[in-house]
């Protein structure tokens, strides 16, 4: 696959990439919690400090302060502890045969050490779409990487195409895509 | 997934993908393998937020 090329400043701006860099940055030094599908079985990565939910139909569940959510987008997990890479519409291109990628392995928190914290967040441009993923690394050697995929296209009441993949912060919600946009708001 | 209706706070649209999904996991409505569709939702946004009448 050759889907993640470095040198495109052509397609998207530096002074974007900088700019989303910085938020980005939000997430470095945040402990990663778990890992959990949502609706439409999007994939929420939480890190930060736990808080509970505060609505009372969710008293069951918790959330992390700092929400990664990876909307329609592909994603990857290299574990930094165990040989093993899995996600989620990825097909890595490598000699040797993954595990299934699935989910369940994933939300079951055997391959990211407990406490391992984020050192890098690095957004990175996605061709042929013009789009924007993200690369997350944690101090245990562990690596998430996000890939934006094709917009569906079937969104048949005419609401707009959701973002590509968000990032919820305790007083900022980053949204990034669809293409090469960004958009940060209050929460 | 389609886009969902726009919450008044970003941390309530967050916590709204959580109660869809606990309703599908749980069977409440739709079927296993298909989203909501837009009413379907609409309903469980009134349900969520106690809003009766949503603009």
């Amino acid at each position: 696959m050759n889907a993640v090329e470095s040198n495109v400043e052509h397609v998207v701006e530096p002074e974007f990439f900088a700019k989303l860099q910085e938020q980005a940055n939000m997430l470095v030094g945040q402990p990663y919690l778990f890992s959990r599908v949502t609706y439409g079985d999007e994939l929420t990565i939480h890190f930060g400090t736990e808080r509970a939910h505060t609505h009372s139909k969710l008293a069951a569940k918790v959330r992390g302060s700092h929400v990664l959510s990876l909307r329609g987008s592909a994603w990857m997990l290299r574990s930094g502890v165990n040989p093993v890479i899995i996600g989620c519409g990825i097909t890595p291109s490598m000699s040797f045969n993954p595990k299934p990628f699935n989910v369940t392995a994933l939300e079951s928190g055997a391959h990211i050490r407990p406490g391992a914290r984020v050192s890098k967040a690095i957004p990175i441009p996605v061709l042929p779409m013009k789009s924007v993923g993200l690369i997350v690394d944690l101090d245990d050697g562990s690596a998430f990487t996000i890939l934006p995929t094709p917009a569906s296209g079937n969104d048949e009441d005419g609401l707009e195409e959701p973002c590509d993949w968000e990032l919820l912060a305790p007083h900022e919600w980053l949204r990034v895509g669809p293409g090469a946009t960004m958009k940060t708001d209050p929460v | 997934m389609p886009s969902l209706p726009a919450l008044a706070s970003r941390r309530l649209e967050f916590d709204f993908r959580d109660y869809l999904h606990e309703c599908k996991e749980s069977g409440d409505g739709g079927s296993a393998s298909k989203d909501f569709t837009h009413d379907e939702i609409l309903e469980r946004l009134k349900e969520f937020t106690g809003v009766e009448e949503l603009s």
